[in-house]
């Protein structure tokens, strides 16, 4: 079983999520909270697999929660609920930590698959973000500790910005749709990584961390 | 490359005046050194010369030919009374110098040539006069106490028929001086009258003719380096020219001026002198021009040595009684600054640093010749080339000078142009600049709208959509609740997603389009073929625009839906170029039932996509597949629109 935990204002989404998680079988809802409160006890005691969180709380930022998450169990995986993918939003998420993403405008019932897809390793992805990941990771961006791409890596992402599904890239790629999959986490990571070395290397040269 | 082509043509220059004023060009020598004959004859193409070499001296003082006291000897170029400047200006010496000295040769005009005959005098120190037969034939001055070079220039004189005489004739001549300088002939030829004259012409104008010239242009040069220092004093460099100049000048004028208005003593002062000063502005020049980095020593020790050996030369020649020495200090300070010039043109070797090094060492050449010539240890051309090595070099020195101001000029001409380019760069870059703010502020006005508009529908409308949609499906709800409100949240999304930034990419809105419809279509049983190729985005495609193409999007896949009974949609994104206009062709492609016979296949909805297409000035076509079964729906849209979308009429859009 994969324990879930949601945390989500919403009480008729929140209801709907749960009750499509424990009709999946394999995933149940191990805890939930409605704000931030809640959501920061629920992060501390960290009873889950899984961390479904909402970003628009009434009394704070999910993103803070994901950041504590990560700190605090690096082993779960986040999923971020979010309205209408506003991808900037989706990026600062991922950026904190956060795998995969849920819009609440489409269907809420992705949320299993979503949910399976993650512990298995691999993360959802849309064009939008893709073309940000490229436009990111481009060679010629002025200095800064950004990783580069590898050349599978750059295709994975062009394919993904062109609309691709995992399953056509992996047949066109030679490789397993599984393997598109880990692409997109490993690109989610090196995002994560690029951008929390990137503020360091932003403070250190405003001289914001003395001594380093 | 410079340097050898500067090198050939001094060299070819310096050949062709030798051969040009070479005696020996056009005649044939018939040498017979037979002492008591006494000359040579040459049959020069003008006609026959009898050349002299050795005749008869005397020294006996007076006026008319001496009866005694001749001495069969060489005469030709053979210096006598050499220390006669010591007599000169020590008195108190009292030592006897002879002052005067008689040569005595015979011809025989059989043998001498037809015609009428001429006798040639060149290079006779110092005041001339001639005697044939005993008549006084030819005096070069005409008071006893007048002062007078005869050295610099050629003699001629006719010998007149009536005082010739079959068999041997005796030409004397007298040669005296009150100056400091030593008696001497130095060439002796009696000949036929054309023969005698060409020889003089080319002597006269090698020996006096040229120097003039060429003083006289080096006048005018020197003049425009002054004019030009003295209206830019900074450049010391044309201070130094001129003075190369003046010196020169001076130096020169004793190869043609044959009576000094000055003291004899004082002008061949001033002429030693200015070799020295002429040496020293040199240094000077080199100093300056090639900007060296101890400039000040190297005109302050060139200047200390020049002082120097100009004392140490006055003292030599009044004192030890010896001869002129300057063409030796000359020499060594010449050979001092060819090295300078010869650094310089190895660490910059360029046509005007080899053209001067050349310059200088041919006339350091031109000066041991003439010293040779002087000296009597050769004859060459028989004229002394000092004065041409003066243009030589100014001219040198004043091309590469002029050279470095047209340099100068062309800079600045460039200058402006660079700095005329630099300022439309700067111009560019702003309007650049400002068109990328306006296009910063556009997307950033766009962007915040975009942040408002979603802040209200997550926290307004779409929030409430969604509740309520979660709602009815909790409550198991379905049929046409659950659909209308997937439908408003379904194109809540297009109005969205059509205010994202895609910044023109047409392969992305498609992607994204995919990606929203991708469940529906699950649903529907539709599988999708994808083929989307790498495309440049479109520069005219922003949100009003972005949302008309999704609109389009949506009806196409809508109706395939409703109508085509399909169960695959083939999608691709090309570029295409229609009537010579660059664009793309999304294409769709069903395999369902086909346009109805009627054609009415939902004609609202195509009438509503037709108008969209034209909003945005591209085309669609709705059509069979081209295998016979199934829908083609095809939009191209161009790269470059000729003319603005313009708004829809209100009436023909759903929305």
């Amino acid at each position: 079983m994969i324990r879930t935990a949601v945390i989500e204002d919403d009480p008729a989404v929140l209801a709907h999520l749960c009750r499509l998680i424990r009709e999946s079988g394999d995933i149940e809802v191990s805890c939930s909270a409605r704000n931030f409160v809640e959501g920061t006890k629920l992060v501390e005691a960290g009873d889950y697999d899984v961390l479904m969180c909402d970003l628009g709380l009434p009394d704070g930022s999910g993103i803070d929660l994901i950041r504590k998450s990560i700190a605090l169990h690096p082993q779960s995986d986040i999923i971020v609920v979010t309205m209408f993918a506003d991808h900037r939003k989706v990026l600062d998420s991922i950026k904190a930590g956060a795998r995969g993403y849920l819009l609440k405008d489409e269907n809420l019932e992705d949320c299993v698959p979503g949910i399976r897809e993650i512990r298995r390793g691999g993360s959802p992805i849309n064009p939008f973000i893709a073309r940000k990941l490229l436009e990111r990771f481009q060679p010629d961006m002025p200095d800064g500790p950004m990783e580069a791409l590898s050349d599978r890596e750059h295709d994975v992402l062009g394919l993904l910005a062109r609309g691709y599904s995992y399953a056509e890239i992996a047949t066109l790629l030679g490789i397993s749709t599984q393997t598109v999959g880990t692409y997109v986490k490993r690109l989610y990571r090196k995002l994560e990584v690029s951008s929390r070395s990137e503020a360091v290397f932003e403070a250190s040269s405003r001289g914001l961390l003395g001594g380093l | 490359m410079g340097c050898r082509r500067a090198l050939c043509f001094w060299f070819t220059l310096v050949l062709g005046i030798v051969w040009t004023a070479s005696p020996a060009h056009g005649q044939t020598s018939q040498d017979r050194t037979d002492p008591n004959v006494g000359y040579s004859i040459l049959q020069t193409s003008e006609g026959r010369l009898l050349d002299y070499h050795d005749g008869d001296v005397s020294h006996e003082p007076g006026n008319t030919p001496p009866k005694a006291g001749w001495k069969r000897t060489r005469v030709k170029g053979r210096p006598f009374n050499n220390h006669y400047a010591i007599a000169l200006l020590s008195p108190e010496l009292k030592m006897e110098f002879p002052r005067l000295i008689w040569y005595r040769v015979t011809f025989d005009p059989g043998i001498a040539g037809s015609g009428p005959l001429a006798l040639l005098t060149d290079q006779t120190h110092e005041r001339t006069v001639v005697f044939l037969n005993g008549v006084d034939l030819y005096r070069s001055y005409a008071h006893a106490d007048l002062m007078q070079f005869g050295w610099n220039r050629p003699r001629m004189m006719n010998l007149p028929r009536a005082l010739l005489r079959p068999g041997q004739n005796e030409v004397i001549i007298r040669l005296d001086n009150i100056g400091p300088t030593y008696l001497m002939l130095g060439a002796l030829q009696i000949g036929q009258f054309e023969a005698v004259r060409a020889e003089y012409d080319r002597r006269l104008f090698w020996r006096v003719t040229g120097p003039r010239t060429v003083n006289g242009v080096l006048v005018i040069l020197t003049l425009g380096a002054i004019v030009f220092w003295f209206f830019r004093r900074k450049e010391t460099v044309f201070g130094w020219l001129a003075l190369v100049g003046l010196c020169w000048f001076i130096r020169n004028m004793h190869y043609y001026d044959d009576r000094p208005s000055l003291d004899i003593m004082l002008y061949w002062q001033i002429t030693w002198a200015s070799l020295f000063v002429l040496m020293i502005a040199l240094y000077g020049f080199a100093a300056e021009f090639f900007q060296l980095e101890r400039r000040r020593a190297v005109i302050f020790w060139s200047a200390a040595a020049g002082l120097i050996m100009l004392v140490l030369n006055q003292f030599h020649i009044l004192v030890l009684g010896l001869g002129d020495m300057s063409y030796l200090g000359a020499t060594i300070m010449g050979a001092i600054i060819v090295t300078i010039f010869f650094k310089q043109c190895r660490s910059e070797p360029n046509l005007d640093n080899f053209a001067m090094l050349a310059a200088i060492i041919l006339a350091i050449a031109m000066s041991v010749f003439d010293l040779g010539l002087m000296e009597r240890w050769w004859t060459g051309p028989g004229f002394f080339l000092q004065p041409y090595a003066s243009l030589i070099v100014f001219s040198a020195f004043g091309f590469a000078l002029g050279r470095r101001i047209l340099r100068a000029l062309f800079l600045v001409e460039t200058m402006n142009e660079v700095l005329e380019a630099r300022v439309a760069e700067a111009t560019d870059l702003l309007t650049q600049s400002e068109v990328e703010r306006r296009r910063l502020e556009v997307t950033a006005a766009v962007e915040q709208e975009r942040t408002r508009l979603m802040r209200e529908i997550h926290d307004g409308i779409g929030s409430n959509l969604v509740t309520a949609l979660a709602v009815a499906q909790n409550q198991k709800e379905n049929g046409p609740t659950v659909d209308t409100l997937k439908r408003s949240i379904a194109d809540l999304r297009a109005a969205i997603d059509s205010l994202e930034p895609t910044e023109g990419d047409l392969t992305l809105l498609l992607a994204s389009f995919r990606h929203r419809m991708e469940p529906e279509l699950r649903k529907a049983g539709l599988s999708l073929r994808w083929h989307v190729d790498p495309l440049p985005p479109f520069e005219w495609l922003e949100a009003t625009n972005a949302l008309h193409v999704l609109r389009i999007f949506q009806e196409i896949i809508a109706n395939c839906i409703k109508h085509a009974q399909a169960t695959e949609i083939a999608v691709s994104c090309r570029a295409q170029e229609r009537d010579g206009r660059r664009g793309i062709c999304v294409e769709f492609l069903d395999n369902g039932t086909g346009l109805p016979p009627d054609g009415a296949w939902d004609g609202k909805g195509i009438a509503n996509m037709k108008a969209r297409a034209e909003a945005l000035l591209g085309q669609i076509e709705v059509g069979p597949h081209p295998d016979g079964r199934g829908t083609r729906v095809a939009l191209w849209l161009p790269y470059e629109r000729r003319a603005v979308a313009r708004p829809l009429p209100r009436a023909s859009v759903r929305t």
